[in-house]
């Protein structure tokens, strides 16, 4: 900025300066130009994306084969006969299942190196 | 989320580096590229096809190196060294262009010229732009329509400080002369 105000060449430049051009597809180009997003960041900002599939899909499995399970077999019933050794009851197994399932998604998770 | 328009430069920024958030940087663009390319049409003699793929690759190079922006000087300030910079590598590309202060005499100067009435008198302001050093022209173009001070303008142009006030005495001395002569 020149301060010297009184210069009429000065307010000539600055009248000339001010004129605007109009956008006129320019900011379209400049974006239609631009890099794509990188790779390596693209996935970095869906990372959470795998994890979410891999264990949202092991809760559905789990909650449909408990849902279709046998009557009277529950958590918890499971669980005491788990701890009684009798591992062959209905509500035993389908824990064992479900516990194996989330086993096997949790080490998915975990070894995934991507 | 979309920029909103009331967005300061500073956020628009913070967006972009943080959400690569390309929306704002076409905001971004939107807010400067009048400027950009009005000193690029003044630093290329009017050329206009030249100066708006200067202008492109400006901003082109302002979004790959976003994260080296320091917020203590204005944005603009740093989107005119890059178009600076672009403009003096297109240049260096079919000549050597030369900033330093040229040796050839001040014309005299007069005060009898208008004040651009018209088109005309625009168009003579340009032609007489055109007739200027590389230097002088980059530094009437970094003072006047960039609107940056001297010191903001020694920066973007990699210049002392006193070369660019001499381009600008001297530019303005020649612009006087020329524009005299024409109305004469």
């Amino acid at each position: 900025m020149i301060s010297n105000d009184g210069d009429r060449l000065d307010r000539i430049l600055r009248r000339d300066a001010r004129a605007t051009i109009g956008d006129d597809g320019f900011t379209m180009r400049v974006m239609n130009a631009l890099p794509l997003p990188s790779p390596a960041r693209y996935a970095a900002r869906r990372a959470w994306l795998k994890p979410v599939l891999v264990l949202g899909s092991t809760a559905l499995g789990s909650a449909l084969a408990w849902l279709f399970a046998p009557d009277g077999v529950n958590a918890a019933q499971g669980m005491v006969d788990l701890v009684a050794s009798r591992g062959l009851t209905p509500a035993a197994i389908t824990m064992l299942g479900m516990t194996i399932t989330l086993l096997i998604a949790a080490i998915v998770i975990a070894v995934d190196t991507d | 989320m979309a920029p909103a328009a009331a967005s300061t430069d500073a956020e628009l920024i913070l967006a972009i580096l943080e959400h690569e958030d390309r929306k704002a940087f076409a905001e971004l663009v939107t807010r400067h590229q009048s400027k950009v390319r009005t000193v690029l049409r003044r630093l290329t003699r009017g050329d206009i096809a030249l100066a708006d793929d200067l202008a492109q690759e400006t901003f082109v190079l302002a979004w790959k190196n976003l994260a080296r922006f320091r917020f203590e000087a204005r944005f603009s300030t740093w989107i005119y060294r890059i178009a600076f910079n672009a403009w003096q590598s297109e240049a260096r590309k079919k000549r050597e262009v030369n900033l330093e202060v040229d040796d050839d005499a001040l014309p005299a100067g007069s005060e009898a010229y208008d004040e651009l009435p018209d088109i005309a008198a625009r168009l003579d302001l340009e032609r007489a732009m055109a007739t200027l050093s590389d230097g002088e022209r980059a530094a009437i173009s970094a003072c006047y329509y960039a609107d940056l001070s001297h010191e903001e303008a020694a920066v973007a142009l990699g210049l002392p400080l006193g070369t660019v006030k001499t381009h600008v005495l001297r530019a303005k001395a020649k612009l006087r002369a020329r524009l005299v002569s024409r109305k004469g």
